[in-house]
């Protein structure tokens, strides 16, 4: 609604002024004043409380010793595979073999040695990464001296520091053991490892081989609905529950008529332009996936769309956010909970199909012109939703036009925004 | 929290005016609104600031209405008015305003003159905003009619 027809309105109500809104305004700054000033003393002291608190909690850490211990390192371990393998050799024969960590560590290359020794009688076993012995593979030395019957057993390692939290770790072990001769029995140690990355934001490449301007990093800034639904059994429109009026229910506002003056179409195109400007972002982006979610017992529809072009807004080429538009598909059950006046048979078996004041249908795969809100109640963090009521924020291009998903008689030329 | 009060008296101000019809009545209840606004718990809590606003100035009208008596309260009238004054401010936009009932005029009042979000005067009204939704565009169908030319979005 414009400026002059708000006015018009207003007038049409004949609410005469007010006398004393400027006294009391000056008598209510005060009193909030007043009453902030209260509200000041309880938060300083929590800031005091929460400073004192990190205070103590630096002091323990510094105090606190640097270097765990190595023996309890097997706890620490994130991640290093490896193989043993014990071979059986003659007695009194030192046995020489070594380990190697056969697994593919991006950034180290370090090496994991067990040194073990075994007795002559002690049966060959091999161990592979998974733990059992299943192949003959000499991928690991051992190193050791039989002496007098009685063995020693040696296992070596090394222990290295973590590179960074974005790689994965190698981690060897050192530690002695000794054994019983007559009942030595190698034991492997088996460590695993995994390559790790932080994963909340994940910048990728890629080739792109059109014409549009290349941007090699996008962000994935879509928000997972809480809940989803899915479209089960029959379908029911709402809108043949709504029984109150005598004349037709329609969703979504009063259609342009074919009648109607030149002057619409230069109205339609200032609002065009008041939507642009109460628009946090204009995009038009492909629609990659639709879901059907509600908030608060109203039926939404989540759509994660990719930005292929920026006409406003702090949104790159590229990026992928969600748009939370109105209506969309409901189980019954649910919807006759936040619509008491409903009732709806057999609502196990049935959908509840709300347009939400939507009057055009979007489609995964295809390209629109969003108008996007980013402060609009209710809506997840970091989603957004449209700019105005249904669907008229949305736009379906063809050739230089943009035309209206709301009313396919409406359209702006694709030169408006330039 | 933080509001303009002039904006949201003015605001408050004209929805108990619709409900009173009378000037100095609102103007005490919208005063009485602000007043007890601060003093509720939900006083700092900013998403529910202009439901609360609402719902206090639309309790204190419900006491008005039972304290006094219907014949205390006058009613504008558009006949009343200077025919000079009427013509320009939009005759036809009143007389089909008056036309429409109470609880029309107020959602009309509500969303379009003081802006109050769907979401908001769904809740004062305990419906959903889809049924909010198709209300509002019932109204503006009949106000339409009623009119027989201009829309009013």
């Amino acid at each position: 609604m414009t400026d002059k027809e708000k006015k018009a309105l207003l007038n049409a109500f004949g609410i005469p002024e007010p006398d004393r809104k400027e006294e009391f305004a000056e008598e209510f700054r005060q009193r909030m004043s007043q009453k902030e000033k209260k509200r000041i003393s309880p938060i300083v002291m929590r800031i005091a409380a929460t400073a004192a608190m990190l205070t103590i909690l630096a002091g323990i850490y510094a105090i606190m010793p640097s270097s765990p211990s190595d023996l309890d390192v097997k706890d620490k371990l994130t991640d290093t595979t490896t193989t043993v393998v014990y071979d059986q050799e003659s007695n009194d024969e030192p046995i020489t073999t070594s380990c190697k960590n056969i697994t593919t560590a991006p950034t180290s290359s370090a090496q994991n040695t067990i040194v073990t020794k075994t007795a002559a009688n002690d049966k060959k076993t091999i161990v592979t990464n998974s733990g059992t012995a299943s192949e003959q593979r000499p991928v690991v030395a051992t190193k050791g001296t039989a002496s007098g019957g009685r063995i020693s057993v040696t296992a070596t390692a090394s222990r290295t520091e973590k590179l960074s939290s974005k790689t994965s770790a190698t981690l060897t072990i050192t530690h002695t053991t000794r054994r019983n001769p007559t009942t030595v029995k190698p034991t492997a140690t088996i460590i695993k490892t995994t390559a790790t990355t932080a994963n909340h934001y994940p910048v990728t490449s890629r080739e792109e081989t059109s014409a549009t301007p290349v941007n090699p990093v996008y962000r994935d800034m879509t928000v997972t609905p809480d809940v989803i639904y899915t479209i089960n059994g029959k379908v029911v429109d709402a809108r043949s529950f709504d029984t109150n009026s005598n004349s037709p229910v329609s969703d979504g506002p009063p259609k342009e008529s074919d009648n109607a003056p030149k002057g619409a179409y230069t109205n339609f195109e200032q609002k065009i332009r008041e939507m642009f400007n109460n628009s946090y972002a204009v995009v038009l982006a492909k629609i990659d996936k639709i879901v059907y979610t509600s908030i608060n017992g109203t039926p939404f529809t989540a759509e994660n769309i990719s930005v292929q072009e920026v006409f406003k807004g702090d949104i790159n080429y590229n990026d992928m956010i969600t748009v939370y538009v109105n209506g969309g598909y409901m189980p019954a059950t649910e919807y006759m909970e936040s619509h008491g006046a409903i009732y709806i048979d057999d609502p196990e078996n049935v959908t509840v199909y709300d347009s939400g004041g939507c009057n055009g249908t979007q489609e995964e795969g295809e390209t629109y012109l969003f108008f996007i809100s980013n402060n609009a109640p209710d809506i997840p963090y970091g989603a957004f939703s449209l700019s105005a009521y249904g669907d008229e924020a949305v736009f379906r291009k063809r050739r230089n036009n943009y035309i209206s998903l709301s009313n396919e008689r409406m359209s702006f030329s694709t030169d408006l925004f330039n | 929290m933080s509001f303009d009060i002039n904006e949201q008296y003015d605001k408050i101000y004209r929805y108990c005016f619709l409900k009173v019809r009378h000037k100095e009545t609102a103007e005490d209840i919208t005063q009485e609104t602000f007043l007890r606004y601060l003093e509720h718990p939900d006083y700092k809590s900013v998403d529910k600031t202009l439901q609360l606003l609402y719902t206090i100035a639309g309790n204190l009208c419900t006491d008005e209405f039972r304290r006094k008596k219907a014949s205390e309260l006058s009613e504008t009238d558009a006949s009343d008015d200077d025919i000079e004054d009427s013509v320009l401010s939009g005759f036809e936009l009143k007389q089909a305003l008056g036309k429409l009932s109470d609880s029309d005029r107020e959602i009309i009042l509500l969303r379009y003159i003081n802006e109050v979000p769907v979401n908001v005067i769904a809740k004062m009204l305990n419906i959903s905003r889809f049924a909010l939704n198709r209300r509002i565009n019932r109204i503006l169908t009949a106000l339409h009619e009623y009119m027989g030319k201009e829309e009013l979005t």
